[in-house]
């Protein structure tokens, strides 16, 4: 038999016992004991563990002076030892679900020690802690009190002994911002054909993949003066050294890099090869400077059509990359031309 | 159209005298059948192995994956355009060998990397973490080795190494030829409840040259504008795969014979809704004008079926999603509601969003198959069939390991049909 598990409770004022609005202000208090809806959870906990504490605090006291609030309230649940942090349940309140999520992820991210709260989905706080903590769904006020606290203790033990959390919709908390991979009990065609049935009899069904409203990118505006401009040329279209020295990957690759073009009129194929692997690359293979104008835009240079051109090729390959690796690389991208003082860029893909 | 479906369940298959079926006793005359392979000329050795459900064994460089079909009533063959004339499908009888599975292994000359347009490394593990990727790890498996001659183009082996899978499908079908199957069942799409709601499936498929192709009667659908076809002509082997630029979401021809979403939707004809027909269509189109096409175009062939709902499946991954979207954009615009079946990114933790490369609102009503964004780790197995070393990813050169060693895949790209969106497997992402 497992010992019995140590749990560290917070509620706030309220449910502490303190009073009401007017205690709101109440600053840390321990209680060596259940408190309020911590007998319920003591009760469904049995001899599967205590609540070796609990900590106490007014709202307007932890919101208004947070990192004094968060530092007392760790400070004591360290002394305590806990194997797991219970806060909560919040339901709707707003500021009692900020002090709630708080908690929680101070001690999880700097004790190590996993922590649980309970709230509604609307709290304000959810969208801040939902990604730090695992937040068990309530309805909207404490009348849901009766259902929630045998699930809190329940979970806090099962967090506390290490057993394996299973998806969001199935354990009843609110998703954290993480996509596992798991073997349904059916395949996937037999789902869709669910589905299928569910939707066209106008019955509720829930797709497995949200999707989200893509924003187009805007262009920015036009060069006033080209022939002033240094223009810098960036590609997603995989056209690295000869040999592919830093070993990109032909899909799903995450890095970009730069390559010199000091010194080069054109781009030649016994020095430059594609390594994508979502088109047909023979052509740039015979002839690298359809992805990469480099030829035309030294013309233009010497021309004097346009300043000059950057010194470095931006590189990445461009196919089957997650949207947010995308971003985060554009940024990357964007940062370093505005450090380079680059007025323009030519984005070629493939 | 009519199809009456027999279908032999093989439990054993081993080697002997003759080439028969015995009750559910699939034995093979290796000599013959590797002659029979050989005969084209292209190849300097054939081996045969057969490989079991529970095999501590790996079987690398496949390309295509067989079911042995055979048309023994009715107009035309089995896999017409290759085997047979090319005549319509999909009426009479036909037998199959369920359980089995004929699969080609080959390693192409190394040319370099090439882009698109060359066969990537695809991987069946029977056991372990590996397993549960394919429908193959619980098949028999008859892999045929290929070993290719020197000096013929890309075009030569491909489209001799398909030949020689299909013939080799075939004779090892011929043993029902004249037996009675332990089961029949009849596909026909004949309405009798005209009230229930009318669906039809989207099969979009990939077909954007060698090596990443399907042929619909023996010729490529590279062109395809979406066409009307009947489910029973993919029962009888008018698709057939040439994909192997990524295995890991293709589809192979043993999957469009026994494509789970006709199944599904076949399975409740008559009862849930009236399957009323399938529309082929294609990804993968280079501007946005022909993605738009293909996807109204779906629209229309609908709309003219009048249909009241449609699933969709696209193969192949990165910007074939858009037609898919788009096509689920102009079904639900006619009124038809729509699920389809897509896979996922999300990042290699699974914290990136969006999921989708892309995606449109109508879209509502999407199941997931997983993601081949996680690293897998495939233990040492006993046995590899196919060869002896892998080369996982040909944007870092010739780069070879040994194949029964343990090996450490960056994603699943190589796990065959590991991310196939045909709906076959359980894998699947979830909110955590």
């Amino acid at each position: 038999m497992v010992s019995p598990i140590r749990i560290v409770h917070y509620v706030n004022q309220f449910f502490g016992g303190i009073g009401g609005e007017e205690r709101a202000d109440t600053e840390l208090l321990v209680r060596e004991h259940p408190v309020g809806p911590g007998v319920g959870i003591a009760e469904a906990l049995g001899d599967r563990g205590r609540i070796v504490a609990t900590l106490i605090c007014g709202d307007n006291y932890f919101n208004e002076r947070l990192d004094a609030a968060r530092s007392a309230v760790l400070e004591a649940i360290e002394r305590y030892r806990p194997d797991v942090v219970i806060a909560g349940p919040a339901f709707n309140a707003g500021r009692y679900g900020i002090a709630c999520g708080e908690v929680c992820k101070a001690v999880t991210e700097t004790l190590r020690i996993p922590s649980v709260t309970a709230m509604s989905p609307h709290n304000p706080a959810v969208p801040l802690y939902r990604r730090s903590t695992y937040i068990l769904l309530t309805g909207e006020s404490a009348a849901s009190m009766p259902r929630i606290l045998p699930a809190l203790a329940t979970f806090a033990h099962r967090l506390a002994v290490g057993d394996a959390i299973g998806p969001a919709e199935r354990e009843g908390y609110i998703p954290r911002g993480i996509r596992g991979i798991i073997l349904d009990e059916f395949p996937a065609a037999r789902r869709a054909a669910d589905m299928l049935k569910a939707k066209l009899a106008g019955e509720p069904y829930q797709t497995e993949i949200p999707v989200e409203v893509f924003q187009p990118a805007r262009p920015a505006a036009p060069l006033r003066d080209p022939s002033t401009a240094t223009i810098a040329l960036v590609t997603t279209s995989g056209l690295v050294p000869r040999g592919n020295p830093d070993g990109f990957k032909s899909m799903n690759e995450s890095r970009w890099t730069t390559y010199s073009l000091k010194r080069l009129s054109a781009l030649t194929p016994d020095q430059w090869e594609p390594v994508h692997g979502g088109y047909d690359t023979r052509f740039v293979r015979e002839n690298p400077n359809l992805v990469v104008p480099l030829d035309v835009l030294r013309d233009l240079e010497s021309e004097g059509a346009i300043g000059r051109l950057h010194a470095d090729l931006i590189v990445t390959v461009g196919v089957g990359t997650p949207v947010k690796t995308c971003l985060r690389m554009g940024e990357e991208i964007a940062d370093e031309l505005h450090r380079a003082n680059v007025s323009a860029a030519i984005f070629t893909s493939n | 159209m009519r199809l009456e479906m027999g279908t032999f369940p093989v439990t054993e298959v081993a080697f002997g005298p003759r080439t028969r079926l015995d009750g559910s006793r699939l034995e093979i005359d290796r000599d013959e059948l590797i002659a029979l392979v050989l005969e084209n000329g292209f190849f300097h050795r054939v081996r045969v192995d057969i490989v079991s459900p529970g095999e501590s064994a790996r079987i690398i460089h496949l390309l295509d994956t067989i079911e042995p079909r055979i048309k023994v009533e009715g107009p035309g063959g089995t896999f017409p355009g290759f085997l047979d004339a090319v005549e319509t499908v999909g009426e009479g009888r036909t037998h199959r060998l369920a359980g089995v599975a004929v699969m080609e292994s080959a390693e192409l000359p190394w040319r370099g990397e090439k882009g698109l347009l060359m066969v990537r490394e695809g991987i069946v593990d029977m056991t372990g973490p590996g397993a549960e990727y394919s429908p193959f790890w619980q098949t028999i498996n008859i892999v045929l080795t290929l070993e290719l001659k020197p000096n013929f183009s890309d075009e030569e082996y491909d489209r001799t190494i398909r030949l020689a899978g299909l013939k080799a499908a075939q004779y090892l079908a011929q043993t029902t030829t004249d037996q009675t199957a332990p089961r029949y069942r009849t596909y026909d799409l004949k309405i009798s409840r005209p009230e229930l709601p009318r669906v039809v499936y989207v099969h979009q498929i990939q077909s954007q040259g060698t090596f990443s192709q399907t042929f619909f009667y023996g010729k490529p659908l590279d062109d395809l504008i979406p066409t009307l076809v009947h489910p029973n002509e993919l029962l009888d082997g008018a698709l057939v795969s040439g994909n192997s630029a990524y295995q890991s979401l293709k589809t192979p021809t043993w999957l469009h014979c026994n494509n789970p979403v006709i199944e599904q939707l076949y399975d409740r004809h008559g009862r849930d809704w009236n399957f009323i027909g399938v529309i082929l269509s294609r990804g993968h189109f280079y501007g946005i004008h022909e993605k738009e096409r293909s996807a109204n175009q779906v629209a229309k062939l609908a709309r003219m079926l009048n249909a009241d709902g449609a699933m969709v499946t696209w193969e192949g991954g990165g910007n074939s999603i858009i037609e898919a979207m788009l096509t689920i954009q102009a079904l639900e615009r006619a009124g038809i509601k729509t699920t389809a079946i897509s896979y996922e990114l999300g990042g290699v933790d699974g914290t990136g969003t969006p999921l989708l490369l892309y995606s449109v609102p109508e879209a509502d009503a999407l199941v997931s198959c997983g993601t081949y964004e996680r690293p897998l780790r495939l233990p040492a197995v006993q046995r590899v069939v196919g060869g002896r070393t892998i080369r996982l990813d040909p944007a870092k050169g010739d780069h070879r390991l040994p194949a029964h060693q343990s090996l450490q895949l960056d994603t699943s790209l190589q796990m065959y049909c590991g991310t196939n969106q045909l709906g076959f497997g359980r894998r699947r992402g979830i909110d955590f």
